[in-house]
């Protein structure tokens, strides 16, 4: 007698997932990377970023990772020539895979959400490391004025910004600008010091610098507390 | 998160970067060019900051006047 001929059911298993898709592999990957860097710095090989800047930077990667991974998912799964939830006469096995497929969808569903709760508020952070990354340090008391002055417009700006969008009120905005105020003073006061007197003005250079890095963290603090 | 705060740190982030590819410009120049910075470069942004502080001020009245009316 001829049996009918068998009905090809999906594979009960999911295919393992490739060396570049898997979060394991990617977190040994940044550990690795994490760890040639300390065997430079063991060799005396500076590593020209700092810590924050190295941090920033494998969050802001790994946010961007996974909002790659994610996409693909949901192309995969879009692509995918087997219909989730098709529950097929093909048995317990085509049901497990039909179920397997259900909980790929949402998988990737939660992806998107995860996304979207982790790359937006790294965005600032990765553009803040990578801020520092590209930028020439400066070599002398005089270029240290000009990047503070920079600075300084740079705070004054998003100061600014917060009081139009009413992230700060009026009084809170006056007093980031008697800040602002005060370190342009002693900038100036730097800049007119340079020849007579180049301690004096590295000492202003610096107190206004500790007074924007004071600024800098208020405004941080409006940028990131709900 | 809220989105104007989110909004304020990307704009605080994007400021800062927009700070430091300013100098940045202006001493690469002065280093391709054998020199220091010249006044007129510091003039520069000492008018750019005065600019920022004018817009900040106005930004300060008009937040006041808005707190005023909502009383």
């Amino acid at each position: 007698m001829n049996s009918p001929d068998p009905v090809p059911t999906p594979p009960t298993q999911p295919p393992t997932l490739p060396v570049t898709q898997s979060p394991v592999a990617l977190a040994l990957i940044v550990a690795l990377i994490s760890q040639v860097a300390n065997v430079l710095e063991t060799f005396g090989i500076k590593i020209p970023f700092t810590q924050e800047q190295v941090s920033a930077l494998v969050a802001g990667l790994l946010a961007i990772g996974g909002s790659v991974m994610a996409l693909w998912a949901l192309w995969k799964r879009w692509r995918s020539p087997v219909q989730p939830l098709a529950f097929t006469q093909a048995g317990a096995d085509a049901k497990a895979a039909a179920m397997q497929n259900k909980q790929a969808g949402r998988a990737s569903v939660g992806a998107v959400l995860l996304l979207l709760l982790v790359v937006v508020p790294t965005m600032p952070m990765l553009l803040a490391s990578c801020a520092s990354l590209g930028m020439v340090a400066p070599q002398s008391t005089q270029q240290r004025i000009a990047l503070a002055l920079a600075q300084n417009t740079g705070l004054r700006n998003t100061s600014t910004y917060a009081l139009q969008q009413g992230i700060i009120k009026a009084s809170e905005g006056e007093s980031i600008k008697a800040v602002n105020d005060q370190a342009r003073v002693l900038l100036d006061l730097a800049d007119t010091a340079l020849s007579s007197d180049p301690a004096g003005a590295t000492r202003n250079v610096d107190l206004a610098i500790a007074l924007m890095r004071e600024l800098q963290r208020r405004l941080e603090a409006k940028g990131t507390t709900p | 998160m809220s989105s104007p705060t989110v909004l304020l740190a990307l704009e605080a982030a994007l400021n800062a970067f927009a700070a430091g590819q300013r100098f940045t410009q202006m001493a690469q120049r002065a280093t391709q060019e054998g020199r220091e910075l010249t006044a007129d470069e510091l003039r520069q942004l000492r008018l750019e900051d005065d600019a920022a502080a004018a817009r900040q001020a106005n930004a300060i009245a008009e937040a006041r006047a808005r707190e005023a009316q909502k009383g």
